[in-house]
């Protein structure tokens, strides 16, 4: 559902990770893992198909959902009106209001994104992940601005994901490597050596 | 056809509320033609003076919106939201008919604003019309298309201006030709008139190809 072959990205003359190679199968959550500056949030990236791998290729899904914790928003548009967007650009999708309970936010649907907390964004950017039932679903550091309530949203969306479809989760966090299933240690990749091909999950 | 109506939609809202872009291109647009206004008060324009004044309006109005098209959404980290919902033709398409309606709406009122306060008179409202069609499929293809291109670039705001000005050179020469006898220059001869038609439809014809071609480039600059 979900492939990379070969998978390599140099960024200002240097090679932040080469040969990574993994085919995912629905239920599988990927996480990787690595110190900063290795290419995690890079890797998730080229393999939502918004950046050009310098090698290899990526066995793109059918679908795709993405929230890094970089992601902006419209900061003039409320949650409701971000998601009313998504649905209607993409042409799929669930109703605002139950993607926004769905994550704990529908309280706040009429709130504008600049005068969100970081948390509410953050929730924001999962409910535009997750809106369209995606067959993979990437994130990065999704529980990186999140209290225990938003926690445990994250664990019960990627929960909720392995029934139909694949998660790759970027992090460094203890509590968010528990939800992985398999491991790719970009740091491990690229410290031995750059040539050195990297972990094959 | 429903996602360019969302992006249209998104647009709209996201320059309204934000305000500031509309904001300062109103003001520019009225204080340029309060400005020529007020220098030929006791002038009488002629016909393809005043078409080089209005224009000069209309351009300028039209230039303010090049960093609000793509430029913006680049700065601000929102394309990145686009790129992973929003098919390209659709951002296109949707970022293009928002600018073709503000240019619209602009040079209406330039127009008017400018046609008052000069107290000139429109001899040829049928070539003035077709004029400023063309003056608005221009500007809004060829600004959008320019916005799009430098986007990607580290200096957006100058390699904008810079791709804009050799597209926009033709767009002047047609637009002046047709408004300065719409406006009552001097016509001598059936055949300056047939000319000065051609020069509308020219800039129609302009507009239209910009317009067209711009998915084209546009796919090929987008995609990362």
């Amino acid at each position: 559902m979900l492939a990379a072959e070969g998978l390599g990205v140099r960024l200002g003359g240097r090679w932040l990770f080469r040969h990574v190679t993994f085919e995912l199968v629905a239920g599988d959550v990927l996480g990787i893992f690595g110190p900063n500056g290795c290419g995690k949030s890079t890797l998730l990236r080229t393999l939502a198909d918004l950046h050009r791998p310098s090698e290899g290729r990526v066995g793109p899904p059918e679908s795709l959902g993405y929230a890094a914790v970089d992601q902006a928003l419209y900061r003039t548009l409320t949650a409701r009106e971000h998601l009313e967007f998504a649905r209607d650009v993409r042409g799929a999708g669930r109703d605002p209001i139950d993607v926004l309970a769905e994550v704990e936010l529908d309280y706040a649907a009429d709130v504008r994104a600049e005068a969100m907390s970081s948390g509410m964004r953050a929730r924001l950017r999962l409910a535009l992940a997750i809106q369209h039932a995606p067959s993979a679903l990437l994130l990065d550091e999704p529980s990186a601005t999140l209290d225990e309530a938003g926690r445990r949203v994250v664990g019960r969306i990627i929960a909720g994901q392995r029934q139909r479809g694949t998660v790759v989760l970027a992090t460094n966090d203890a509590a968010e490597r528990g939800w992985a299933t398999l491991a790719l240690d970009l740091g491990e990749a690229t410290v031995g050596g750059s040539d050195r091909p990297g972990v094959a999950a | 056809m429903r996602a360019v109506l969302a992006m249209l939609r998104k647009e709209w809202r996201t320059e309204i509320r934000a305000a500031a872009g509309l904001f300062t291109a109103a003001v520019f647009a009225a204080t340029c033609v309060m400005a020529i206004a007020a220098a030929t008060f006791t002038t009488d324009l002629r016909g393809d003076t005043a078409a080089g004044l209005l224009w000069v309006c209309l351009l300028f109005s039209a230039a303010v919106g090049i960093p609000r098209r793509f430029l913006g959404e680049e700065e601000s980290g929102t394309a990145l939201l686009l790129r992973l919902m929003v098919p390209e033709e659709a951002v296109y398409w949707g970022k293009w008919l928002f600018s073709f309606a503000e240019t619209v709406a602009f040079s209406a009122i330039v127009s008017t604003l400018f046609l008052l306060l000069t107290s000139m008179s429109v001899p040829n409202p049928g070539l003035f019309g077709v004029g400023m069609l063309g003056s608005a499929l221009s500007l809004s293809g060829t600004t959008t298309l320019c916005s799009a291109i430098a986007a990607e670039s580290k200096n957006r705001s100058g390699l904008a201006a810079t791709l804009a000005l050799p597209l926009l050179v033709p767009v002047i020469f047609f637009g002046i030709a047709a408004l300065r006898v719409a406006l009552g220059a001097e016509v001598l001869g059936p055949r300056t008139l047939d000319e000065a038609w051609r020069a509308g439809w020219g800039l129609v014809g302009y507009g239209i190809a910009s317009v067209a071609i711009g998915p084209t480039f546009f796919a090929i600059v987008w995609k990362r």
